[in-house]
């Protein structure tokens, strides 16, 4: 009897149960809701528009990873490491002072990769997806696929740069399972990523590609030069920067011109500026806390002077440009804990301290600089000569005279170091503030001689400060984010960070 | 005496006589109450022991001896003795015994009488209701359930409330909030109900009850039933009115002029600035302000409520309109919150078996709220100025915003016009069978326009900003319930059964512009700039499609079984975890009618045993949670597409398993109610936006991940501790404690929460703060010196205050000196005036290592006392509110007081008393310099955890009700007049604005970061019913 009635009672359930199902698949349409303002990846990847939107975003990225804990991002990667600033904000989403005194930890909230990761990750849609687009021309192909490639190779050079060895990842993390948690790859192997990046961007580059604000054929073949002469490929250095200016879409503007590649960021030596729009983006923080609001990192004694000394300071119309010139003493001797005001970079507001509200495009890529790549890959390939061609022509245009190498140099002990130590001292008075100077020591492999010599002769003569001199190579790089590590142990921190 | 009678009522009732009766007749009839046939009904001859009960037509057959009395008692009913003269038919009517335990309590899809109940349901009435008189929901409901944590999250008016049922068991938002159903009506938020229109209120607490709601009713339901006609004979009209004026209830210490000048001397000292001046005489106006920026912001403000219904019910109809007016200013200059609420509930009985009705509520609510940038005044230095020579508002200074100009300028006001509508028909199939079909909508339009003119902006050069917003929220939602009552003799059985359809859409409309050419209209007519980025348009769906049943069984009313399942299918999940299955059981043993428990029954009028099991679920991840999506960004102003969210088909419902026993106790008829509740729920496959290596491109995912555990106890006794003709006295405690652990969490290890304060990880609880421990400030630069085991070394000077020597327990200390070092194997030793922190690994390095638990937030227990005392027609009701043991993290003074940012920042004036100043002090704080490079002021420190424990005396409310006699003669039904003080007295430790705080997010409890502090009010009102 029991027996019949759990059967029975089996058996209506199973008929319940059978007629619920079928009720159920009724509703699978209805319960199938197709986003609306939401896009989804089945209606995206439809059109070349789909992938120009794609990188455009790659570009919001490395404006945030710029600008974000107020700039400080920018700052403490690019410049406050440099013997041309010193560092004076110590608050937690700005320790521009530990960051000078090389007293990196992991902690740090400058230390976050993610936004270049998230550049990464676009870059990697793209590059899948963009095959799989069915009407695109052959030209608009090719020309998406460079500025992918050549984003992605700027992604990688700069994480490369910063961090050292750092994760490669080609692949897109499209399903939840595509996520992977890599371990950490060599810089040889970083900087292979790179370069494979860059070539093919300058072979599909698209000359037509103009825009100032992408990373346009100029742009490419400009960043080709950078990652081919940290590695050690000086002629196909030379060879991409002759490309470059065999477009001749640049040319170095005159010195009264000087301060519109900052303000306007659209003259003809422009190659590649990141665009703002206050209204979108908020403030270039960069700019803002660079020279505007003056307090958080300040131009170094050791530079000033350099630039007090002659020829420059009578000739070097830069300098003018660049710093508040009526700064003319030395600082006091206290001046890096008790700093003056007014001594921060004021080229990229026009001269000026200026206003908390700007949106001025930022600075990546302009031909001065290139020119002086140029110069140093000859002067690498022995070719003294043609390297002091290219170094006068950065020299001239800022109102110096010209060198001439069989007079300046060929007699020094090192004619290939005088060459040298000339166009980094160069690019050290054009490129200060834009981030260039720390990487320039790091390429020529004179980073530790020469930065803890600056904190021997100034910070510790000028300052109680305690500063970590360089020694072991991890000290070179920053530390990976702690969270970075909470979130994949794979990620093995280097050295005592 | 009255005991006594009970007692020999009882005991004549069981003892055993056998005796033979040489004369018997056979008596038959019908018990009836006024209503209906009663069955089970008990009839015993008097001073005998035969007897019978009632079959399921109500009717007996029964022999007696002539000349007899029949007794007849029935739970719940007045026992009636009846005398026998002949052999008639008896017709005997019971009269019902009006107890709480025959209130007719709200469950999903359905009633149920109390005593039914075998879940953990609360029922509150609308007397409950509106004890306190309140004039929105959370006020309201607040200490009034056991288990049922209501905290208003600022003084702001109209802000909204953090509610929660036993405790917090996800790790979202969204998701930890309870179910709303308004007369069957899923709505998102209460505030749009005036709480006078409401009848009862239910909240399920545990799964069985809460489960027939299914995948949404994981942290309960609270179940809103507006009021209605029945009952009324002829036209009711009520109408009332209060009027409030409120102030602030707790001002804080703030620095003079002079102070902060003396703060900023003290500061420069300790930055090496030793001569630091100030001008204390200048004749300059701006020289000679001190703001009393809390004298100046607040006000006292008033509060005006008006509440006007009309209700009453014919043979075939039955109505219910209302409508009120909240106008409450807030205590913050230019703030308010105002609201209009109409409601008509409409029954009618078309047929005897059909019955069609509908309620509607149309509520209009204005709401302006203090700008964030108006609550930054405890920090802002007190000889800032406000208002310029010539009348015009300051600009921000300094990178201080102007506190007066935010208020009175910027506009940030919120309209939003709701509309509820249900719409029922209910048919008796046949006798026992009804089925009952209604269509519910819910429609809330709602817009946001916020205007901060150019002299508010804070950037050079200056800029105007605006936003208008509008947003269009619809939900509509389609039941079929049928439900069978059927009753076999002493069996009765109630079997449910339903269909369920819902749908919600948002679209929303958003415009962000800035460089308006002129200040002159508020809103956003012209431009000269978009923001794009917050300039779009929206629109999203979802919906959900359910099965769900019931079945009730109850033999005797003494055993009962209820049984709940529910099946949903819902969009927002992976192709493959659409639908879940929600299913319930629980038991009830009304062990007070057994037999063997007849011994109590002169107390123990009625007890029951609760046991449940339920699971429930919760399915707030968004709404296209699973699928791969893309978002919109702007570069410059280049439009950038970029992908936001991976695909994740597996995602699938968030479960919630729950046990619950109960036990219900009713003594001495009524004059003691106790309920108490043991529960136990484990949340696993918590929806959580999970972290992911951020390699992947993506910081976060959807997924089904970690487990929490909460259980607690909850206890609930309502006494009436004396009654007299003239007195009564009666009172209501409720207190729960609930414990929660997380039980595992996503991948990528522990959380630190909110920069690190709050830890979420394995075996710890929700709201546990984390940081490091001070131990004490160092009194000398010497005291750092430690041996290497880690104890302190006392340091020994001479007369002249040099250093000499080190002692040990008194002995001279000549061993290996050790001295804390911070943050790295090379970093600065402290220092006199430094914190000593905690070296909880004991490497002398004080880092990340050292953080340990420095509080948590949840309290030990909290509850509610209320005390009404009446005399005559004068009432007197206490209610007082406690919690006992949460941690509070005050946010607000470690943003004050950690000195950072030289002359833009004011401390409290009180930490810098007990601040380190020369060597040798013994202090509570350390020494104050600017931007300690050693972090003294640290944010995730235990300097600034307090104990967060308080007794508050929420309301005192004194009412008079004039004589019916007076107002018979006026034709007055009920006239009362009343006077209240809300939150005037407090009892705490606690150092901040207000120990209750809300919460801005699931995982951070008890953190007071300066929201608009709460007010205290004075109430009067009066109440008029003819």
């Amino acid at each position: 009897m029991k027996k019949y009635i759990s059967t029975l009672a089996f058996r209506k359930i199973g008929t319940l149960i059978l007629a619920l199902t079928t009720l159920t698949s009724c509703f699978d349409d209805f319960l199938h809701v197709k986003p609306v303002s939401d896009i989804t990846s089945e209606n995206f990847w439809t059109s070349g528009d789909a992938v120009r939107t794609a990188l455009n975003s790659v570009y919001a990225d490395i404006q945030k990873a710029y600008s974000s804990n107020s700039g400080a991002n920018y700052m403490a990667w690019y410049e406050a490491r440099s013997d041309n600033f010193f560092g004076i904000a110590k608050a937690n989403q700005m320790p521009l002072l530990e960051v000078s005194l090389n007293k990196l930890n992991s902690g740090m909230v400058v230390c976050d990769w993610n936004l270049f990761y998230e550049g990464i990750s676009r870059c990697n849609y793209a590059i899948h997806f963009l095959p799989t687009i069915e009407n695109i021309s052959q030209s608009e192909f090719k020309a998406l696929n460079a500025e992918a490639h050549g984003l992605r190779a700027f992604l990688y050079f700069t994480l490369l740069k910063i961090w050292g060895s750092v994760p490669v990842i080609t692949k897109p993390t499209l399903l939840l399972s595509d996520v992977t948690y890599p371990v950490r790859d060599s810089r040889e192997k970083v900087l292979q990523q790179a370069l494979d990046d860059i070539d093919i961007a300058v072979r599909d580059a698209d000359i037509n590609q103009t825009d100032v604000y992408l990373l346009n054929s100029g742009a490419i073949y400009a960043l080709g030069t950078h990652i081919y002469l940290w590695a050690g490929k000086n002629q196909e250095a030379i060879d991409v920067a002759t490309k470059l200016e065999a477009m001749r879409r640049y040319e170095l503007v005159p010195i009264s011109s000087f301060l519109n590649i900052f303000s306007l960021s659209n003259t003809k030596e422009n190659i590649w500026s990141l665009k703002w729009s206050y209204a979108n983006n908020g403030a270039n923080f960069i700019i803002q806390s660079m020279c505007v609001t003056d307090a958080q990192l300040r131009i170094s004694e050791p530079l000033r002077a350099l630039w007090q000394e002659q020829p420059y300071r009578s000739n070097d119309m830069r300098r003018a440009c660049t710093i508040d010139t009526t700064l003319r003493a030395p600082l006091a001797n206290n001046h890096l804990s008790a700093p003056p005001t007014r001594i921060g970079t004021w080229k990229f507001y026009n001269g000026a301290f200026g206003g908390t509200g700007n949106e001025n495009p930022w600075v990546m890529l302009r031909l001065a600089d290139i020119i002086l790549l140029k110069a140093e890959a000859y002067n690498k390939l022995d070719d003294q000569e043609m390297a002091v061609k290219e170094l006068n022509r950065v020299r001239t245009r800022a109102g110096l005279p010209a060198y001439d190498f069989i007079e300046n140099f060929a007699s020094a002990p090192n004619p290939q170091k005088a060459v040298l130590d000339a166009i980094l001292l160069e690019r050290r008075f054009e490129l200060v503030g834009e981030g260039h100077r720390y990487f320039d020591l790091m390429r020529n492999n004179i980073l530790k001689e020469t930065l803890n010599a600056y904190y021997e002769s100034y910070y510790k003569v000028k300052s109680a400060y305690e500063y970590r001199l360089y020694g072991d190579d991890y000290l070179m790089y920053f530390p990976v984010s702690k969270d970075n590590v909470i979130e994949n142990e794979n990620l093995i921190q280097e050295g005592n960070y | 005496m009255k005991m006594k009678k009970y007692i020999l009522l009882i005991i004549t009732l069981f003892v055993v006589i056998t005796s033979g009766f040489s004369q018997k007749v056979k008596i038959s009839g019908v018990v009836t109450d006024a209503k209906e046939k009663l069955i089970g009904v008990n009839v015993t001859v008097k001073d005998q022991q035969t007897g019978t009960i009632t079959d399921i037509n109500g009717r007996f057959v029964i022999e007696v001896p002539i000349n007899s009395k029949l007794v007849f008692s029935y739970v719940g009913y007045l026992t009636k003795e009846v005398a026998v003269t002949d052999a008639s038919e008896l017709k005997v009517e019971l009269t019902q015994i009006s107890t709480e335990l025959d209130d007719v309590v709200v469950i999903g899809y359905g009633t149920m009488k109390k005593r039914d109940i075998t879940g953990a349901v609360t029922s509150l009435n609308s007397e409950v209701i509106q004890n306190n008189t309140p004039t929105d929901m959370a006020s309201a409901l607040q200490g009034k359930i056991a288990g049922f944590e209501v905290i208003s999250n600022s003084g702001d008016p109209g802000d909204a409330s953090r509610l929660r049922i036993r405790g917090t068991s996800t790790f979202s938002d969204e998701g930890a909030s309870p179910l709303f159903i308004v007369d069957g009506v899923e709505v998102t938020t209460l505030d749009g109900i005036n709480p006078q229109d409401i009848a009862s209120i239910e909240v399920l607490k545990d799964a069985a009850s809460a489960a027939i709601y299914g995948s949404r009713s994981a942290n309960g339901v609270v179940l809103v039933t507006t009021k209605s006609g029945y009952g009324a004979v002829k036209p009711v009209v009520n109408v009332s009115y209060s009027l409030s004026l409120s102030r602030l209830a707790h001002k804080l210490p703030q620095m003079t002029r002079l102070e902060g000048k003396r703060y900023d001397m003290i500061r420069q000292y300790f930055s090496g600035v030793e001569d630091y001046t100030f001008d204390a005489d200048s004749v300059a106006p701006n020289r000679l302000i001190d703001n009393d920026y809390q004298d100046i912001l607040f006000r006292n403000a008033p509060i005006n409520h008006v509440n006007a219904s009309l209700y009453g019910s014919g043979k075939q109809l039955n109505y219910y309109v209302s409508v009120s007016w909240l106008d409450q200013q807030g205590i913050m200059l230019n703030t308010y919150n105002k609201r209009l609420a109409t409601r008509s509930n409409v029954n009618y009985q078309v047929t005897d078996k059909l019955k069609i009705g509908s309620r509607i509520n149309i509520s209009n609510r204005a709401n302006r709220q203090a700008p964030y940038r108006s609550r930054n005044y405890l920090g802002r230095p007190a000889d800032y100025q406000m208002v310029e020579v010539d009348g015009s508002y300051s600009p921000f200074m300094s990178s201080r915003s102007n506190p007066l100009a935010y208020l009175l300028l910027s506009t940030d006001l919120k309209n939003s016009y709701e509309v509820t509508l249900n719409e029922y028909a209910e048919y008796e199939i046949i006798k026992g069978l009804t089925l009952r079909s209604s269509v519910s909508a819910n429609i809330l339009f709602s817009t946001f326009n916020s205007f901060y003119p150019k002299i508010l902006s804070d950037v050079i050069p200056q800029v105007s900003r605006s936003t208008d917003q509008t947003s269009l929220n619809t939900s509509w939602t389609h039941d079929d319930v049928l439900t069978y009552q059927k009753n076999i003799k002493n069996h009765s059985f109630n079997l449910m059964g339903g269909f369920n359809i819902q749908s919600w859409q948002t679209k929303g409309l958003n415009l962000s512009v800035l460089g308006h050419p002129i200040d002159a209209a508020p809103i956003s007519i012209g431009y000269s700039d978009v923001n794009l980025q917050a300039t779009n348009a929206t629109s999203t769906e979802n919906r959900l499609v359910s099965y769900f049943g019931r079945f009730s069984y109850s033999y005797f009313g003494r055993y009962l079984l209820n049984a709940n399942i529910r099946a949903d299918g819902s969009s927002r999940f992976g192709q493959n975890k659409k639908w879940g299955t929600f299913p319930s059981l629980s038991l009830g043993w009304r062990f007070s009618d057994e037999q063997f428990m007849s011994w109590a029954k002169p107390v123990l009028y009625d007890s029951k045993l609760r046991m449940s099991y339920g699971v429930t679920g919760n399915q707030s991840a968004g709404n296209f949670a699973s699928l791969a999506l893309y978002r919109s960004l702007y570069y410059g102003d280049y439009n950038g597409i970029y992908p936001s969210q991976i695909a994740n088909a597996d995602l699938g419902w968030e479960q919630t398993t729950q046990y619950n026993a109960g036990l219900d106790v009713n003594l001495w008829r009524g004059r003691v109610i106790l309920a108490a509740d043991y529960y136990y729920k484990k949340t696993t496959n918590v929806l959580y936006s999970a972290r992911l290596p951020q390699t992947s491109g993506f910081a976060s995912s959807y997924k089904n991940v970690g487990a929490i555990d909460n259980d607690g106890i909850e206890i609930s006794i309502s006494t009436i501790n004396m009654k007299t003709r003239h007195f009564k006295w009666s009172s209501q405690l409720n207190m729960a404690r609930n414990t929660n652990m997380v039980v595992s969490i996503p991948d990528g290890g522990r959380m630190l929460i909110n920069d690190n304060l709050y830890l979420v990880d394995e075996g710890y609880a929700i709201g546990t703060i984390y940081g490091y421990k001070k131990l004490a400030i160092f009194p000398y630069t010497e005291s750092n010196a430690f041996t290497p085991e880690g104890v302190q070394l006392t340091p020994v000077f001479d007369d002249k205050e040099r250093f000499q020597k080190y002692k040990l327990n008194g002995q001279d200390y000549t061993g290996e000196v050790k001295k804390l070092r911070y943050n790295s194997v090379s970093g600065d030793f402290f220092e006199g005036g430094d914190v000593l922190w905690d070296d909880v690994n004991g490497d002398f390095i004080i880092d990340a290592e050292d953080r340990q638990v420095i509080g948590n937030a949840q309290p030990w227990f909290n509850g509610g006392f209320t005390n009404d005392f009446t005399y005559n027609n004068l009432t007197l009701s206490l209610f007082f509110a406690f919690s006992a043991g949460g941690d509070i993290f005050n946010q607000t003074e470690a943003n004050r007081s950690n000195h950072m940012w030289s002359s833009l920042t004011r401390a409290n004036p009180l930490n810098v008393a007990q601040s380190w100043l020369a060597p040798g002090d013994i202090a509570k704080y350390p020494k104050p310099n600017e931007g300690s490079v050693r972090q003294n002021t640290r944010r995730e420190s235990s300097m600034w955890v307090e104990d967060g424990s308080y007794i508050k005396l929420k309301n005192v409310r004194l009412a008079y009700n004039f004589p019916n006699k007076l107002l018979k003669k006026v034709k007055i039904d009920k006239l009362e007049v009343f006077g209240q003080m809300k939150n005037w007295f407090v009892w705490t430790k606690y150092t901040g604005q207000d120990p209750e705080l809300g919460g801005s997010n699931v995982f951070v409890l008890g953190y007071d970061d300066n929201t608009y502090p709460r007010a205290k009010d004075i109430q009067f009102g009066v109440n008029l019913t003819f």
